[in-house]
């Protein structure tokens, strides 16, 4: 039986490594995609706190947690079309995808 | 002519305006400008004169005006314009009388001056000024025309502008006048304010005539209460008057140069001689003693202002007769003795006789006027003022000496000219005083004063005229002045004889009574020149010129062993009782150490503490705070998690 501490030992796991993945890779592009992967950790909760969490006395389910989700997915598109874009733009200007070399916003 | 009667006003107010104006475009021809300016001031005196039968007939009663609005403002009404009575109309025929002839006396003494056609263009601002003083029909009218004439008086003192001590004397005068005009600024508010509600709309603020109705009121009487600093600190109504009256009498200190801010007039002297002829003697001192007169329905319910008044102008007088008595400069010795006339005049405005202070100034105003030009024609011959340099000088220029002793003698009250009328009607007065002024002061310090002023001005003709020349250089020198200087002196000299008889005779008097007497002031009766009378004059003439005879004609008596004699009093006189050296005292050394104390204050807390102070503790938050934007995205994302794990540390 698979119960909703599963699912949560999953996606805290997911969401660690993510946030690894943030932290410690230097590439742009690998830092956006380990976001994706924190974003996606945190929709498997929602689903899952759905699913567990939310049953009315009848025993329909409402929709809350997926809608959520749905939610996640279309501002996490919108984000990765701007956040590639500065990507791109960054390799054209300084010839890099390195967030440490793009470190001029300083006092 | 009804049309003539109501437009002849506002045409004696702005012919010398338009004079002054006229003047600044023909700066470079001065036969023109000088022209300009006497016909202004003349057409002026023929239009004033005009009115005078009807005066004369009228009374009391008599009066005309006009004016427009100036400055309308929601409840407010300012207006702008002019009542001619028989107090104004006596005023307005002796400063453009007077003036008149000073003006063309300015044409002999400022002849190659390079500065002629500017100063016959103060002159007629001087005027306009002034006219605006004596037709003004409201508070707020007289007020702008009384700084006006701070403005003028303070071009003309300093009108040798390269001179260093005229320059200062300018200053002086203007700053000194500005302490008394507060105090008068703040006295005609607390008026208006007090009067407003009980007048009939769209009446000007401020309207003598409007005010002194509702100021006879005993119903405004009973109701005026003022409160200051929201109602918690009530004036009754007699506090009231008589601090709105001593307030408003600021502004008569001031101008009229009475204790304590006299301190500008004998500095004033800086400036050329028909100046301080013009101003400082005949009219402009005289304003305050005029608007007294004017302003009088103020003073009338109030026992305790009119005191303030009283003892204030008799004190003045006294004082500055003593600090006349051992000066040298011949100008100066005529300064104190206005400053001691003012003195007398304003005292008999406070015993309530305005007409025999309007008759004093009228009167002085000729003698003092022909004294101040004698002076200059004497400045003029010999080029100095100090009376020790001078000497015998009535064999040199014997119509100027002898015009100069009949001033002399007008001055110090001898019968029959005119200075005995009018200055015997206040000694009169200072002896039967109302009720609240009976005190030594009243009574007494006149009296003396009187045989003061014969004394020190026996003593300036002794030293001038008479005697041997001392300054032989000086001597060889004089000589009479020209024509243009002596005629406008002779009309002078004429008028300081007749003028006491012409007014002082038994009808005219009467109607000059009626006509200068503000309706509800006491009656009093007239000087008959009886025989006690005369004796009290020349017995008082006689004590102080015989002082002087003795010790300065025939040096029976040594000055020098007198003054040892008395000691310290004569230094006291010597330095004009300290006032002045008190005034700087305070400046320099009060005010100054109070300013520094204010600045090392901004300096140090408001500049250093709390401006730069904030900036500093600032910049400095700033400098550690900023080691935090390093720039790196990946020391943000620690910091944001770290913020987070906090967060959700304090949560859970």
């Amino acid at each position: 039986m698979i119960t909703l501490e599963h699912y949560l030992a999953l996606s805290a796991m997911i969401f660690t490594l993510g946030l690894c993945g943030v932290m410690m890779r230097r590439n742009v592009i690998l830092v956006l995609m380990s976001i994706e992967i924190m974003l996606n950790a945190a929709n498997l909760a929602l689903v899952a706190f759905n699913k567990h969490m939310l049953p009315a006395a009848d025993g329909s389910v409402s929709p809350d947690g997926e809608v959520m989700v749905f939610f996640t997915i279309a501002v996490a598109a919108a984000e990765v079309t701007v956040a590639l874009v500065i990507a791109m733009l960054l390799f054209r200007r300084l010839d890099t995808v390195s967030v440490d070399d793009v470190a001029n916003l300083r006092w | 002519m009804g049309e003539l009667t109501t437009a002849g006003p506002w045409l004696i107010l702005f012919l010398p305006l338009l004079a002054a104006v006229l003047i600044l475009f023909t700066r470079k021809r001065n036969g023109l400008s000088a022209g300009i300016s006497i016909a202004a001031v003349w057409t002026a005196f023929a239009l004033a004169a005009q009115h005078l039968p009807a005066a004369l007939e009228g009374g009391g009663s008599w009066s005309i005006s006009s004016s427009i609005t100036w400055i309308s403002a929601g409840e407010w009404n300012f207006h702008y314009g002019y009542m001619l009575d028989g107090l104004g109309l006596i005023m307005l025929l002796v400063v453009t009388g007077v003036g008149g002839l000073i003006h063309i006396y300015s044409l002999g003494y400022m002849k190659g001056d390079p500065g002629f056609a500017r100063f016959f263009g103060c002159l007629s601002l001087f005027m306009y000024s002034m006219l605006g003083i004596v037709l003004a029909d409201n508070f707020f009218q007289i007020f702008i025309h009384w700084e006006l004439v701070g403005v003028s008086s303070y071009l003309l003192i300093g009108f040798y502008f390269r001179k260093d001590s005229a320059v200062e004397a300018s200053n002086k005068a203007f700053l000194t006048n500005r302490v008394g005009d507060f105090g008068f600024m703040i006295g005609i508010l607390m008026l208006v304010f007090a009067t407003k509600d009980y007048m009939a709309p769209g009446t000007g603020a401020g309207d003598f005539r409007a005010m002194a109705d509702v100021v006879s009121q005993p119903e405004w009487m009973a109701q005026i209460a003022f409160s200051v600093g929201g109602g918690a600190w009530t004036l009754t109504n007699e506090a009231f008057l008589w601090i709105a009256g001593a307030l408003t009498f600021m502004g008569v200190m001031g101008k009229s140069a009475q204790f304590p801010l006299h301190v500008w007039l004998p500095d004033a002297m800086e400036g050329p001689t028909p100046v301080s002829a013009l101003i400082h003697a005949a009219t402009m001192v005289a304003a305050g003693v005029y608007l007294l007169g004017r302003i009088f329905f103020i003073y009338l319910p109030s026992e305790t202002a009119l005191l303030i008044v009283s003892c204030i102008g008799a004190f003045t007088a006294f004082f500055a007769a003593t600090i006349a008595t051992t000066q040298f400069d011949i100008k100066r010795i005529l300064a104190f003795s206005t400053l001691s006339q003012l003195g007398y005049m304003v005292m008999a405005m406070g015993l309530g006789g305005v007409d025999v202070a309007m008759f004093h100034l009228t009167t002085h105003a000729f003698f003092k006027a022909l004294l101040f030009l004698g002076a200059g024609a004497v400045i003029h011959a010999v080029h100095t003022n100090d009376i020790r340099e001078m000497g015998g000088l009535i064999r040199k220029m014997p119509l100027t000496g002898w015009m100069f002793l009949l001033g002399t003698l007008a001055l110090c009250g001898v019968p029959p000219l005119s200075g005995f009328w009018s200055k015997d009607g206040i000694l009169h007065l200072t002896q039967h005083p109302p009720e609240y002024a009976h005190n030594w002061l009243i009574m007494w310090l006149p009296t003396i004063t009187a045989v003061l002023t014969s004394y020190y001005m026996f003593r300036l003709v002794f030293l001038t005229f008479f005697g041997k020349p001392r300054d032989s250089h000086a001597y060889d020198h004089a000589h009479e002045p020209p024509v243009s200087m002596w005629a406008p002196m002779a009309v002078l000299c004429v008028l300081a004889i007749i003028g006491g008889q012409l007014v002082g005779s038994p009808e005219t008097l009467e109607s000059f009574r009626a006509v200068t007497r503000p309706a509800g002031t006491a009656e009093y009766q007239p000087i008959h020149a009886d025989s006690s009378t005369v004796l009290h004059a020349l017995m008082l003439f006689g004590l102080g010129a015989g002082a002087a005879f003795v010790a300065f004609s025939r040096g029976w008596v040594n000055p020098a062993a007198v003054r040892k004699m008395l000691g310290p009093i004569p230094r006291l006189f010597d330095n004009r009782w300290y006032v002045d050296d008190i005034y700087n005292w305070i400046v320099a050394k009060v005010q100054q150490n109070v300013a520094r104390a204010c600045n090392a204050f901004d300096q140090f807390v408001i500049i250093g503490l709390i401006v730069n102070g904030s900036a500093w503790t600032t910049r400095a938050l700033g400098s550690v705070v900023a080691r935090y934007q390093t720039g790196s995205v990946r020391a943000y994302a620690l910091l944001f998690l770290a913020g987070v794990a906090a967060l959700l540390a304090l949560n859970l």
